[in-house]
């Protein structure tokens, strides 16, 4: 009997061994296949009637929820570069921001240190001291998004964040409405030669987002 | 010809000399490595892949020559990696490389029937019934996108051979194959449904 105690306590311990060494599924999981490309609309806005697009030369910073900087390297030129040759593709036209545009694009670079969780709808509730309504000449003004993102996964290399707002229809109720927002998490999503690729992906996915001029 | 004679007469006489083996009363460990396939819905929508990466074990007493009951335990691990793809959500799309996997860790109370005790080649039926320990995970890219444990029911019919080494002995190999009926709500999963084959040996743990 004693036996037969050893023998199952053996087996017990061998199951519970053998269960914690499963296969590392993401082991071989390279950078390209690392990525997840995330988009949200609002279902509501026709994309084809802005006719317009101003970006931001400049990429924010966040970092575990503050904003540190506003960064134009080369790294951020190309993303901002791409974001437009896809923009021109769907037929929209690049004006300069003093120029009335229809849309405002920004691009923030999220970072986190530490494991956590990054919920976009409470990235989304700071997003005024990221991207300062000022900067697109409404000073006062307050951005929402009237679509629910629930994108909460484990942060370890941070996202890329595009957000177009409608500027168009802002004059109304000193709010600025966001109409779309690309989302890069993965490996390698701030490497230069990764931009166009990584840009191209997020439209691709985003049939909708079109206009004639 | 001759040497078929040798090959017949060899086996009646071993089948003869095995004749006087019994199991009743005898305890015995048999382990075995085991690949398992996914069937149905499980393997429609979260692995279609077989699992390579399995065994187990169980413990079984013999009541007389045909019936043994005892426990039966083990591991199988089921991962595949599913190509690019666009996957509609509420408002939006999300582009990812899915990956899903799931474990399984059978706890079952087994009863196993010898049809041939004694013989050189022994058929056997049977069946263990109880719970699985479920550990299923879904990544999109290498993020965690979805995840879910649990202790399910489980039954398990089997059917297989074993062979004794020796004339007395209780050791032996144990060839055999196993359908695994096992419930598993989540999402768009109704159950893990497998079935899988497995060899390995077993020993007496006592006299």
């Amino acid at each position: 009997m004693k036996i037969i105690k050893s023998i199952a306590g053996c087996v017990a311990v061998g199951v519970f061994t053998l269960s914690s060494c499963a296969k590392d599924p993401l082991k071989d999981l390279s950078d390209n296949d690392s990525r997840i490309y995330i988009t949200n609309y609002d279902s509501t806005t026709s994309f084809s009637s802005f006719k317009t697009y101003s970006i931001s030369d400049s990429v924010a910073v966040v970092d575990n929820g503050t904003l540190q900087k506003h960064i134009a390297t080369e790294a951020e030129a190309a993303i901002i570069q791409a974001i437009k040759n896809n923009m021109n593709e769907r037929g929209y036209q690049l004006v300069d921001k003093s120029g009335n545009p229809d849309l405002g694009i920004n691009v923030t670079k999220i970072v986190s240190t530490q494991t956590g969780l990054v919920s976009y709808p409470s990235y989304w509730d700071y997003y005024n001291s990221y991207w300062d309504p000022y900067y697109w000449g409404y000073g006062g003004y307050d951005y929402y998004f009237p679509y629910a993102s629930y994108v909460v996964y484990q942060v370890r290399e941070g996202a890329l964040s595009v957000d177009l707002i409608d500027l168009k229809d802002a004059s109304g109720d000193k709010t600025i409405k966001g109409v779309w927002n690309g989302v890069i998490r993965g490996q390698g999503i701030f490497n230069t030669d990764n931009a166009a690729a990584q840009v191209k992906a997020l439209f691709d996915q985003s049939a909708y987002l079109i206009t004639v001029n | 010809m001759k040497s078929v004679k040798i090959i017949l007469i060899t086996t009646c006489l071993i089948a003869w000399a095995s004749a006087g083996f019994s199991q009743q009363g005898r305890t015995t460990l048999n382990i075995n490595y085991s690949v398992n396939s996914p069937m149905g819905s499980f393997k429609d929508n979260i692995v279609s892949k077989s699992s390579f990466r399995g065994w187990n074990a169980n413990i079984l007493h013999g009541i007389d020559d045909h019936i043994s009951i005892g426990l039966q335990t083990g591991v199988n691990y089921y991962h595949e990696k599913f190509p690019r793809q666009v996957y509609n959500t509420k408002d939006g799309d999300i582009s990812a490389v899915v990956t899903n996997t799931v474990q399984t860790i059978p706890l079952q109370a087994k009863l196993r029937y010898n049809l041939a005790p004694g013989a050189v080649v022994q058929p056997y039926i049977g069946a263990g019934a109880g719970g699985n320990i479920i550990m299923f995970n879904q990544y999109l890219g290498r993020f965690s996108g979805s995840s879910k444990s649990g202790f399910g029911f489980a039954v398990s019919p089997e059917a297989g051979i074993q062979i004794p080494f020796t004339r007395s002995g209780s050791s032996g190999l144990t060839i055999g194959a196993e359908y695994n009926y096992m419930p598993f709500k989540y999402a768009d999963i109704k159950n893990l449904n497998n079935w899988g084959i497995y060899a390995g040996v077993r020993f007496p743990l006592s006299r």
